[in-house]
């Protein structure tokens, strides 16, 4: 009898229990990317945009936008607007137009992580203009701005001279102690969106960039890299040419020595490297020649980190996390002191670089 | 309450009980059997007597009469006493009785019997069997292989147990005999090899399958579901095979074979559940082919499971972790279709059981063609029709596919049905359901016996020297002569060590 009760009970929870709520993937409106701008009342303008698939596999790209406060309500606005649930688990990248970035991110941010839709993988972005226009706008390389984005940032994270930045690494650094985040910056630029450089944050706040000259030596500073492009000045009796080095490995060390209870910074920057295009009056056979662009190389690499380092401390942003250096390596570590002493720190940076390949000529 | 689950009172059988029913002489034996078209009763002159001789016609081999008995029975001047038939018949099984049970069973099973008078108690009986009707040994068709022996068993029990007995003929093949069935009193050949085979396992079997109480036993799949530990389970408890080669082997992994009168396949237990698994293939083939074919194998019916559950809880709940790229193949196909994953799945899985099952209804050639229509046009039309998306039609056939890949048509079956406890769950409760689907067929598989040892041995309870001959075959040096897990003693270290060393072939 025991037995037969059970037997109902399971039942009933079998016809009962069919409150999942559904998300069938072609009855929900997927938004690969969302866009803020601040308007000039304070007030957000958000733009979305999601693909519509046809039955022949082509796919169009619609955008919506809103005004609001509040993110979420912005969502909830733009939801007015669309033919089927606006959802958020293929968001794939979201932007932040520079005068919103400058006014604080942390609030969105925040109420991205705790979407449980949302993954950690999710690319942030600062624009540099509005990012209505960049996702409104057509461009030749994609049917989607969205996807051309998310594709354009993860293929220079792979090759170029992108440090990794995604969701999860800027919460890391924003909530870390001794450390401040960094995303991407990207403008539109013609037919084709743009990649400009690294936008610096004091915790949530934009406060400056990099170019994408200057982020070759910010990747390998960070955490060392293999990839990311370097062009360089060769002069040689009076003759005067560009070197271009692609990065095989990067390798950066941290040396700390405290004095007077003040950390002071000896950088090690090592690169091996390969060299891609040379002027051509160079004969690269000659050892001396490349010797001679190790050299220039060397020079130049170090000039621009010791620039962005200055620069950090000048902006008062450490992005590079030299604080949570100094934390790996010490007891008793207080934030608040590092942060008052961390602008006149004596931060060195050298630098070594080794060609090992010149392509097939030899 | 629930009175409606209450098992009603088992009604009374009314029928006779045929097999006690023996005649109490000889009269009326020959009375009522003459009621049967096919049994002949007739007097015959000899030199000395008016004898009578009775046989089913049916029964004897004709020839065997004309030319070895009845000269000898007509012209023998010897021939005075019924005794001694025994001295002038060319035949070595004339036996005289005048026990009525036993003449009437010899009877019924082709032996003719020689009276002196037309109701004369003392009888000779003389064995004439029949076997001009039996089929030839032929190829194995639902176990094909392409390398490897070909023969396959057939209805006839001596040559199922002549096949045997060939591949081992050493005394310690043991048959014991068992008859059971009431009406058919079918011949039931328990075969072992004495000394391997657990002591304990073969009594488990002789013991269940002498409490069978059936009337007619017309295969051996009635044994198997009978003596099946758990009968409720869609898994098979107990290996049905064709293949003489498989019997062999795995007697000498100490199971036990079951063969019944009137089969052509033979039982084998006690089984784990990765033999279902494994084709003789596997051992024919080099043990890297044999032990990649089997891990295919073990892929396929993961994928043929897992594949349409998979594609409904993902459609229907967790359209998060569709990669980027595979969105838009997969809405686009979706686009103009106007049933949930749910159905849509159910209304593909569906039809490709009915082909299958109609398939296996229709005879060979028109089965082919069923197959062509049914898998490229109504695959192909309801795509178009926008019933189904191509990427699940994909989906679907593929699976269909990989669940031919057991080498036991018994498993092949099961592994067809347990995809559809798995959509319900997935339509239901995404993801999770499946887990819990999954959950229910483990403990259930984990509870599960064969012939009284666990069903996922060698894998739970774990015996690592048994893994060898699991989900890889490893080269026959390494593999353990016969399983641990089937009761035989557990080899010392120095003897596996012994048997791994490779030996010198030129010593």
């Amino acid at each position: 009898m025991k037995k037969k009760y059970r037997l109902c009970i399971l039942f009933l929870i079998f016809i009962l229990a069919g409150c999942v709520p559904k998300e069938i993937i072609d009855e929900v409106q997927l938004i690969h990317a969302i866009g803020f701008d601040k308007k000039p009342d304070e007030s957000i303008q958000g733009t979305i945009t999601y693909p519509v698939f046809n039955m022949d596999g082509n796919v169009r790209v619609e955008t919506l936008t809103a005004v609001s406060h509040t993110s979420r309500f912005i969502r909830s606005k733009l939801n007015t607007q669309s033919p089927k649930t606006l959802t958020t688990g293929q968001l794939r990248v979201v932007l932040f137009n520079d005068r919103f970035a400058e006014k604080g991110i942390i609030e969105i941010v925040n109420s991205l992580y705790r979407d449980p839709n949302v993954g950690n993988r999710l690319f942030l972005t600062v624009v540099n203009g509005s990012t209505n226009e960049l996702l409104t706008k057509k461009y030749t390389a994609s049917a989607l701005p969205s996807m051309y984005l998310a594709d354009l940032l993860d293929q220079n994270i792979k090759s170029e001279n992108l440090p990794k930045t995604n969701l999860h690494v800027f919460l890391y650094s924003y909530y870390g102690e001794g450390m401040d985040p960094f995303l991407p910056i990207v403008k539109t630029h013609k037919k084709s969106i743009q990649l400009e450089g690294i936008a610096l944050f004091n915790k949530d706040k934009y406060v400056g960039k990099l170019n994408h000259r200057q982020s070759f030596a910010f990747k390998v500073l960070l955490d060392g890299s293999k990839s990311g492009n370097y062009e360089v000045e060769v002069k040689k009796e009076k003759r005067k040419g560009h070197a271009v080095i692609r990065n095989i490995k990067g390798t950066t060390t941290y040396d700390i020595k405290k004095v007077n209870g003040v950390p002071q910074f000896n950088i090690k920057m090592k690169i091996l490297g390969e060299i891609h295009e040379y002027p051509h009056w160079l004969n690269l056979e000659q050892p001396a020649n490349i010797a001679l662009i190790e050299k220039t190389l060397k020079k130049q690499l170090q000039d621009e980190a010791q620039g962005i380092v200055k620069k950090f401390q000048k902006l008062k942003v450490d992005p590079l996390g030299l604080g949570d250096q100094v934390r790996r390596r010490e007891k008793g570590w207080d934030y608040q002191v590092f942060k008052k002493q961390y602008p006149s720190m004596k931060i060195k940076v050298s630098t070594e670089v080794d060609v090992v390949e010149t392509g097939v000529i030899e | 309450m629930m009175k409606w689950f209450k098992k009603k009172p088992k009604e009374q059988s009314h029928t006779i009980d045929l097999s006690d029913n023996t005649y109490s002489d000889i009269r009326e034996l020959v009375d009522n059997a003459k009621e049967s078209a096919d049994f002949i009763h007739y007097p015959q002159k000899t030199v000395h007597h008016h004898i009578y001789i009775s046989y089913y016609k049916a029964m004897i081999d004709g020839e065997l009469l004309h030319r070895d008995l009845l000269p000898y029975l007509i012209h023998s001047k010897d021939f005075k006493n019924i005794k001694d038939l025994k001295d002038i018949l060319p035949i070595e099984s004339v036996t005289i009785t005048n026990d009525i049970k036993e003449i009437q069973n010899k009877l019924l099973r082709g032996f003719i019997v020689v009276q002196l008078g037309e109701y004369d108690e003392e009888c000779a009986v003389i064995r004439a069997e029949n076997f001009a009707t039996n089929r030839p040994v032929s190829v194995s068709e639902i176990e094909f292989s392409v390398i490897g022996p070909k023969e396959a068993f057939i209805e006839n029990l001596d040559s199922n147990l002549y096949l045997i007995r060939r591949r081992l003929p050493v005394p310690e093949l043991r048959f014991k005999e068992v008859v059971i069935g009431k009406f058919s009193k079918t011949r039931v050949i328990i075969a072992y090899l004495d000394g391997v085979a657990e002591k304990e396992n073969l009594n488990t079997v002789m013991q269940r399958i002498k409490d069978i109480e059936l009337e007619v036993i017309p295969d051996s799949s009635y044994l198997e579901q009978i003596i099946s530990d758990n009968t409720k389970s869609v898994f098979p408890q107990l290996i049905t095979t064709e293949r003489p080669d498989r019997v062999v082997a795995m007697l000498n992994y100490g199971q036990i074979a079951i063969l019944s009168e009137g089969s052509p396949q033979a039982l084998l237990g006690p089984t784990g559940i990765s033999e279902y698994f494994a084709s003789p293939e596997d051992y024919y083939l080099s043990w890297l082919l044999g032990s990649l074919f089997r891990f295919i194998r073990f892929i396929s019916v993961i994928f043929s499971t897992f594949a349409t559950p998979l594609y409904v809880a993902v459609l229907t709940y967790h359209y998060q972790m569709i990669p980027k790229d595979l969105l838009a193949p997969l809405i686009s196909s979706r686009v103009n279709i106007p049933f949930p994953p749910i159905l849509e799945v159910l209304f593909l899985e569906l039809t490709i059981e009915l082909l299958r099952e109609a398939g296996a209804r229709l005879p060979t050639k028109v089965g082919q063609t069923l197959g062509i229509v049914g898998g490229i046009v109504i695959g192909q039309a309801s795509v178009e029709a926008g019933l189904t998306s191509n990427i699940l039609l994909i989906i679907v056939s593929l699976s269909a596919l990989a669940s031919f890949t057991t080498p036991i048509y018994k498993m092949a079956n099961t592994i067809r049905i347990l995809r559809f406890p798995f959509i319900f769950f997935a339509a239901l409760w995404g993801g999770v359901g499946i887990v819990l689907a999954m959950s229910f067929i483990l403990v259930h598989l984990l509870r599960l016996e064969s012939l009284g040892r666990p069903y996922l041995q060698p894998i739970y309870p774990p015996r690592l020297l048994d893994m060898t001959d699991t989900i890889f075959r490893l080269p026959y040096n390494r593999l353990l002569k016969r399983p641990i897990s089937l009761g035989t003693n557990l080899p010392s270290k120095d003897k596996v060590k012994e048997m791994r060393k490779k030996k010198d072939i030129d010593e």
